[in-house]
């Protein structure tokens, strides 16, 4: 079995920053550790002792990467968290509730080095926290801790797979798959939103933040417009209205999230790209 | 600074520091060093190993060099673009010292001197 690139996945446990700057370094420590504890005939043990390490070193991790954040950070992970939560538990019905989590958690993830986590953590907080007051709490809540926690490590490593070369064509292919949501949904909220968040995600790469984020927007109506193509489109005789106004949405969006990646320093761009 | 007012070291903490006390050393180093100093007592994971490295850096208690003179594996391609050393500051090695006086100052009370000669 290869367990250095099992600990190299598992490495996505910890917040990118710790990631970015010693990863490597610590799939060398644990390569040369691991190849010692097998000539001495106890590589066992030391997998099991690797495991509990990782376990509690991403907890300790993740606790001082909040605690590093800015106390806007901070709020704004509470606030959203524990509004999310609320909001979400209002639905009643548990599978709504874990797509919701799923959804809001991996884009977090996408999105956000330092406070994913701890977004999560909250968001799912909230969850229990207001099904409490209404009477509805039950020891299932607790799955949404494990449930966010692994949409983010999803996200986490999505947005590490998306810093490589393969960032434009996903940026295209999100375009497409927002589009396709936007046609089942039929929302102009998910278009706003969605290109928002994509102006942000995409806006990592640098130099040219916009243009990638511009490429997903303009590739969101056209999702739309493939999907009617394909007579899936719930609203047919809509069609040049609405996509020719979602085109100027999802680009000024796009636009806008980009703008504010760089401004706000949310989403500061990889070692790669900097 | 006054390091006697600082608060008792970690474990990891404080075994990393005397590791790095007899010169600078890569992880795995740290590792090994560590486990030696200790006879195999405190063995330190990757995670717990690196989240201590990073903290000691930001304090300024170690800093960070290319590599080691003399150490065979940097010929490695491979070694050379990841492998980073550390070695203890002028702060940390105040940081270290002011720990073991702190410890030399305990091992002096009657009662710990009771209990160590009553062991011997």
């Amino acid at each position: 079995m290869n367990w250095l690139a099992i600990y190299r996945a598992l490495l996505v446990l910890y917040p990118a920053d710790f990631r970015d700057r010693f990863g490597k370094e610590m799939e060398l420590v644990f390569g040369e550790a691991l190849s010692q504890a097998q000539r001495a005939g106890r590589a066992p043990a030391f997998l099991i002792s690797v495991c509990t390490d990782l376990a509690k070193s991403a907890l300790r991790e993740h606790a001082a990467a909040f605690r590093a954040g800015t106390f806007c950070a901070g709020l704004a992970v509470l606030a959203s968290g524990l509004l999310l939560g609320w909001a979400d538990s209002q639905g009643g019905e548990v599978q709504g509730s874990v797509l919701v989590l799923v959804v809001c958690c991996g884009l977090v993830g996408l999105i956000w080095r330092k406070g994913a986590a701890s977004f999560a953590v909250l968001f799912a907080l909230g969850i229990p926290l207001f099904n409490i007051r209404s009477g509805h709490a039950s020891v299932g809540d607790l799955l949404f801790f494990v449930i966010a926690l692994f949409a983010v490590a999803i996200g986490s490593g999505v947005r590490t797979l998306l810093s490589g070369p393969f960032g434009i064509t996903v940026a295209i292919a999100m375009g497409l798959a927002l589009g396709a949501i936007d046609m089942v949904v039929a929302t102009p909220v998910i278009a706003i939103a969605g290109a928002f968040l994509g102006g942000i995600a995409f806006g990592r790469w640098r130099p040219k933040p916009l243009k990638v984020a511009a490429l997903f927007g303009f590739f969101e109506p056209v999702g739309v417009i493939v999907m009617m193509a394909m007579g899936m489109h719930a609203a047919r005789h809509h069609f040049v209205f609405i996509d020719a106004r979602s085109i100027l949405i999802a680009m000024v969006g796009a636009a806008i999230g980009a703008r504010f990646s760089e401004i706000s320093g949310i989403a500061s761009p990889t070692p790669e790209a900097a | 600074m006054n390091n006697t007012k600082l608060p008792p070291l970690t474990e990891a903490t404080f075994h990393v520091l005397l590791a790095l006390s007899e010169g600078e050393k890569h992880g795995y180093g740290i590792m090994v060093e560590v486990a030696t100093q200790t006879q195999g007592m405190v063995n330190l994971g990757p995670g717990t190993l690196y989240g201590c490295l990073k903290r000691l850096l930001e304090a300024k208690w170690i800093s960070e060099t290319e590599h080691a003179a003399g150490d065979q594996d940097v010929k490695s391609p491979v070694f050379e673009e990841r492998r980073r050393y550390y070695r203890l500051s002028g702060e940390g090695a105040d940081v270290l010292k002011a720990e073991l006086e702190r410890i030399q100052a305990i091992t002096r009370l009657p009662n710990v001197q009771r209990i160590l000669g009553g062991q011997s």
